[in-house]
């Protein structure tokens, strides 16, 4: 698995809930909602023999939406960290086909009501997720 | 002398290398032993003769569908069969060793947890020698 080439493709798996941007790593400003893909906590190398697996470990999408005190971002948050329908984080990646990897389960998700981004206080919720794919 | 990591490790089951789907096994050999003991043994000790040798082969790994090398392909439905099975433990190489033999797939399991990976394992009663060779 090339890392960058996952997170590519989750952009563009993000990208198919309506409304949501998904700006590159390290955009400077965004305008939520946004998802933000980040890092892996970790890469698991050789998951099984002579190089079949790798896996990466909690890799994390973070998704901002408004202001932290107001309801209506909240109401915007639920609708990502939802389990089903057209705004659900979870469903929209779990449905997805993917060619740079071999599956990818969101694990969990957490919420940071004190996120900031470029010096904005915005509500986040935090997709924790688990992919293996193949090792070459 | 040197030490051997076991992501090196190559299993092929009938001729199929299912090497990228495992995450363990083992080849545990032993040998039956017959009490040779008589009346007023030396030292009041116990002698035995050795028996028959016997081994046992387990090998379990990740779920994968890959046609025709796939855990599920290779094994499900061959419970029972005597598969040709071949172990480098130490890899693929000139000089290194290799286990070849034939053994009864008495059990292939395959595991479903709720919050991971599809898992699978298989346990072979080994019939006849183990040949015991080193790779050209």
């Amino acid at each position: 698995m090339d890392l960058d080439a996952v997170s590519q493709e989750i952009r563009t798996a993000l990208g198919g809930i309506t409304g949501l941007r998904v700006p590159p790593w390290g955009a400077e400003q965004i305008q939520p909602p946004a998802a933000i893909v980040a890092l892996p906590e970790r890469i698991n190398y050789d998951e099984t023999y002579g190089r079949g697996k790798d896996a990466y470990e909690d890799l994390a999408v973070v998704i901002l939406v408004g202001a932290p005190e107001t309801r209506a971002s909240r109401k915007t948050l639920a609708a990502y960290a939802a389990g089903s329908g057209s705004k659900s984080v979870k469903a929209a990646l779990e449905a997805y086909a993917w060619s740079t990897c071999e599956s990818l389960t969101v694990r969990w998700c957490d919420f940071d009501a004190a996120a900031t981004y470029a010096g904005t206080a915005l509500l986040a919720a935090i997709f924790h997720i688990d992919i293996v794919g193949k090792g070459t | 002398m040197t030490t051997a990591h076991g992501k090196l490790t190559v299993i092929t089951v009938a001729t199929k290398d299912i090497s990228p789907y495992t995450k363990n096994s083992s080849l545990e050999r032993s040998a039956k032993t017959h009490d040779t003991t008589g009346y007023a043994p030396t030292g009041d000790a116990t002698t035995y003769a050795g028996g028959l040798r016997d081994a046992k082969f387990t090998c379990s790994g990740m779920y994968d569908n890959t046609a025709s090398t796939g855990p599920r392909l290779v094994l499900a439905g061959q419970e029972g069969n005597s598969l040709a099975i071949v172990r480098k433990v130490e890899g693929t190489g000139t000089g290194k060793p290799q286990d070849a033999f034939n053994a009864i797939l008495e059990k292939y399991t395959e595991t479903n947890p709720h919050d991971d990976m599809v898992t699978w394992s298989a346990d072979f009663q080994v019939t006849g020698a183990i040949t015991i060779t080193t790779q050209p």
